[in-house]
């Protein structure tokens, strides 16, 4: 993470979130419509940082028959921090634009993001709890239905319809949490091509030179220089080892039939985009064979590096004699392998 | 009377000296002198118990197989020839011992893992004092549990030496000793493949193609005392849990891909002591977790330690770093490592507290050094101007380099290890 400034646009624009967070004093955070027969113009709860308003008297009627709990301010601890909790993010973000660094932007987003979340969490809890618990005494009852209002969209509690969404200072919140991210995103951007395009255009250049030698084609193993690319260990063993091509002609070798599955099992391929999936034969040197033409044989004494125990070969005939020679072989084929190796 | 006293004086020695071999009988082999002439056939006449002593000479006999529980003595280097086409020695049942041989020349096959001493489900078998050149596979143990493996001679064949199978070659062995050994020129110097509970101590392991000495899938080793020097790619210990080494030397492994150490997939281990001088890499690190790595000394390394993102709970304090090109890279970000309480030659802080630790913390991996793991080809551009401006700027303003891998405490003065 950089530890650069950013800009003084940026800082400004910081600057000018923050401040209007301030706005959300003054109008409903969230809202909650609810829509019935006999109420075709709706009941509204309106949700401010500091009390409820709308219809909340109306719904509270409405509550008493099903058993829901009297809505009411002092029900909600929330309504005494939340507006010092706003508040703190202002001053946070204000210092944030004073500071003017990069990664401090970033955690203060990260800060953001996690404070968005856990007040959607409260939000769902005190929904489920007001939902769920329910007076036994009610007048109407009605097995195994809960009333929890939904926490965004749309929902239907018996015969309403509900609706739970960000009212004005919800929008505002969510508006200037966008653009400074935004505008973290545009100077994280402006530093990566500031600060690491000379060694970039040398590494594109070497890069470069590189590429134009690159076929795609099997390339032969080069014993005691060669890596397995899975488990790092030399390839020195001729009688195994396999080799992937990508259709770019990127080659990749592995010592043991299983490092090359474990490559391709682990998702770093698309398995569509590989031009050659090869395995050495076990019984002439570097002569690399295609898994879907040949013969394998697996068997506990067989002992590859890896203790994959899968041996390869060319045709049927050295494949039967292979496994005749030892206990317990059985010849395989490559769908087998690829799906027992794990 | 003083000469009867000095009789039996000798006599007690002798006594000592043959200690359980007393009651048994020694079968007397050589080629010039003495009726038996052949290994082979001393081998067939001997009992449980016995002592075959082969006199100086040059043995061709193809195939030995020793399945008693003998003695095997070798006096003044007679030499076992394999004739380029035979295992020379095999050996299976228990209470063997082999010693004072020359082996030369064992057989190779690509197909089938030949070996100038092979010993197959076997216990308690001791092999010491012998030379073994130009084999396939030296020493080769499988299914063994007490085997003493002490001061051979091992040298593979430098003509052959792509081809060449491993020096001392375990596979599936418990309670091995591995002692006073010198090995070149094979594949691994000392190969280790499911051997549990056993001790490697006090070997040289050098020039050999690719590791010195290689762990596979080996639990509750040790490996202290030993020099592993020019091989291939080092030491590789690999797929492994609870492996101590400590005091060993690692030294001049240069290469693309070579490594003081290679650690991959190992847990629980324990690194301390050992000096790793002129690697190419002092110590990889790829899915290592748990490891203490204190004490040691990594001097004049390409790097002092690679340590890849999957690295977990490592800790490593009390090491001194000197003269390496870079101390420390890493191809992540998110570092879950220690790196506390070393000495960094490279530091240049003050210590103004004088409680021996710098006042600020040291970020041992340079931005070059993240530039180099994500590009090996900007390598051309070390010791450039443009690279140690750059390092000067991220020493200033951190970027690239992962902002928790820090030293807090760096030392000032080099530990005296």
């Amino acid at each position: 993470m950089s530890n650069t400034f950013i800009s003084n646009r940026s800082r400004w624009i910081v600057f000018a979130m923050s401040l209007s967070l301030l706005l959300t004093y003054f109008v409903p955070v969230w809202r909650i419509d609810l829509f019935a027969p006999q109420y075709p113009e709706g009941l509204t709860m309106k949700i401010w940082l500091k009390s409820l308003t709308g219809d909340v008297e109306i719904i509270n009627g409405l509550n008493h028959y099903i058993g829901m709990r009297h809505i009411s301010v002092e029900m909600f601890p929330e309504f005494e921090i939340l507006i010092y909790i706003v508040a703190f993010y202002i001053l946070l973000g204000l210092l944030v634009a004073y500071a003017g660094r990069l990664n401090i932007l970033f955690w203060y987003l990260v800060f953001t993001a996690f404070g968005g979340v856990f007040s959607m969490y409260d939000f769902y809890r005190w929904g489920y709890e007001y939902g769920h618990n329910l007076d036994p005494t009610a007048a109407i009852k009605v097995p195994g239905l809960s009333y929890q209002p939904p926490l965004l969209g749309h929902k239907r509690l018996l015969n309403f319809d509900a609706y739970s969404q960000p009212d004005i200072g919800g929008w505002i919140i969510f508006v200037a949490a966008t653009i400074m991210a935004l505008v973290w995103l545009y100077e994280w951007n402006q530093f990566r091509k500031k600060s690491v395009s000379a060694p970039l255009t040398t590494m594109a250049l070497v890069l470069g030179l590189g590429m134009i030698s690159c076929e795609v084609k099997p390339e032969p193993f080069k014993y005691g220089t060669d890596i397995c690319y899975t488990c790092k260990m030399g390839i020195v063993d001729r009688k195994f080892g396999s080799e992937i091509v990508t259709e770019k002609g990127k080659v990749y070798k592995f010592d043991d039939i299983g490092c090359m599955i474990r490559l391709m099992k682990s998702g770093t391929f698309d398995q569509q985009k590989l031009a050659h999936v090869l395995v050495m034969d076990y019984e002439k040197e570097n002569n690399l064979l295609d898994v879907n033409n040949c013969k394998f044989v697996y068997g506990e004494d067989v002992r590859t590096p890896m203790n994959f125990n899968t041996a390869a070969f060319e045709s049927e005939l050295p494949a039967n004699n292979f496994a005749r020679n030892g206990q317990d072989r059985h010849i395989v084929d490559w769908k087998y392998i690829y799906k027992n190796i794990e | 009377m003083p000469l009867n006293g000095h009789l039996q004086f000798t006599f007690l020695l002798f006594l000592l000296l043959c200690n359980v071999h007393l009651q048994a009988r020694v079968i007397s082999v050589g080629q010039h002198d003495g009726h038996i002439t052949s290994i082979k056939e001393a081998v067939s006449m001997a009992v449980d118990g016995d002592s075959i002593w082969v006199h100086s000479g040059v043995y061709r006999e193809g195939n030995i197989i020793i399945n008693k529980s003998i003695y095997l003595k070798g006096l003044d280097h007679p030499c076992l020839d394999g004739e380029g086409k035979y295992e020379i020695l095999t050996i299976s049942g228990r209470d063997i011992t082999v010693s004072g041989f020359v082996f030369l020349n064992s057989g190779y096959s690509s197909m089938l893992d030949y070996a100038a001493i092979k010993c197959i489900d076997a216990r308690n078998i001791t092999l010491e004092e012998n030379e073994i050149t130009h084999a396939y596979f030296a020493i080769h143990i499988s299914n063994v549990e007490d085997i003493v493996i002490r001061n051979n001679r091992i040298h593979g064949n430098p003509k052959t030496e792509q081809n060449t199978g491993n020096g001392i070659h375990l596979w599936k062995c418990k309670k091995a000793l591995i002692d006073g050994n010198i090995i070149s020129k094979h594949r691994d110097g000392i190969y280790f493949e499911f051997v549990t509970e056993s001790l490697i101590t006090c070997n040289l392991s050098y020039e050999n193609i690719r590791y010195g000495l290689h762990f596979m899938f080996s639990h509750k080793d040790t490996y202290t005392y030993n020099r592993f020097v020019e091989n291939g790619a080092g030491v590789a210990v690999m797929y492994s849990k609870e492996v101590d080494m400590q005091a060993n030397e690692f030294v001049d492994n240069w290469g693309s891909a070579a490594y003081g150490i290679l650690l991959k997939d190992i847990s629980d281990s324990y690194i301390a002591y050992n000096l790793f001088d002129q690697n190419t890499v002092g110590i990889y690190m790829e899915g290592t977790n748990r490891i203490n790595i204190h004490w040691n000394h990594f001097h004049k390394n390409g790097w002092a330690m690679k340590v890849q993102a999957s690295c977990n709970e490592n800790k490593i304090q009390h090491n001194n770093f000197s003269g390496n090109s870079f101390d420390i890279a890493t191809n992540g970000s998110l570092v879950l490592n220690s790196f506390d309480q070393n000495y960094w030659d490279k530091y240049d802080g003050y210590d103004r507290t004088r409680d021996g630790y710098g006042d600020i913390p040291y970020r041992p991996v340079s931005m070059y050094s993240m530039i180099v793991e994500q590009n090996p080809y900007t390598l051309i551009l070390l010791r450039s101007i443009l690279i140690s401006f750059l390092d000067k700027a991220e020493k200033a303003i951190p970027s690239l380099t992962p902002e928790l891998l820090i030293d807090n405490k760096p030392l000032i003065k080099p530990l005296c290890l």
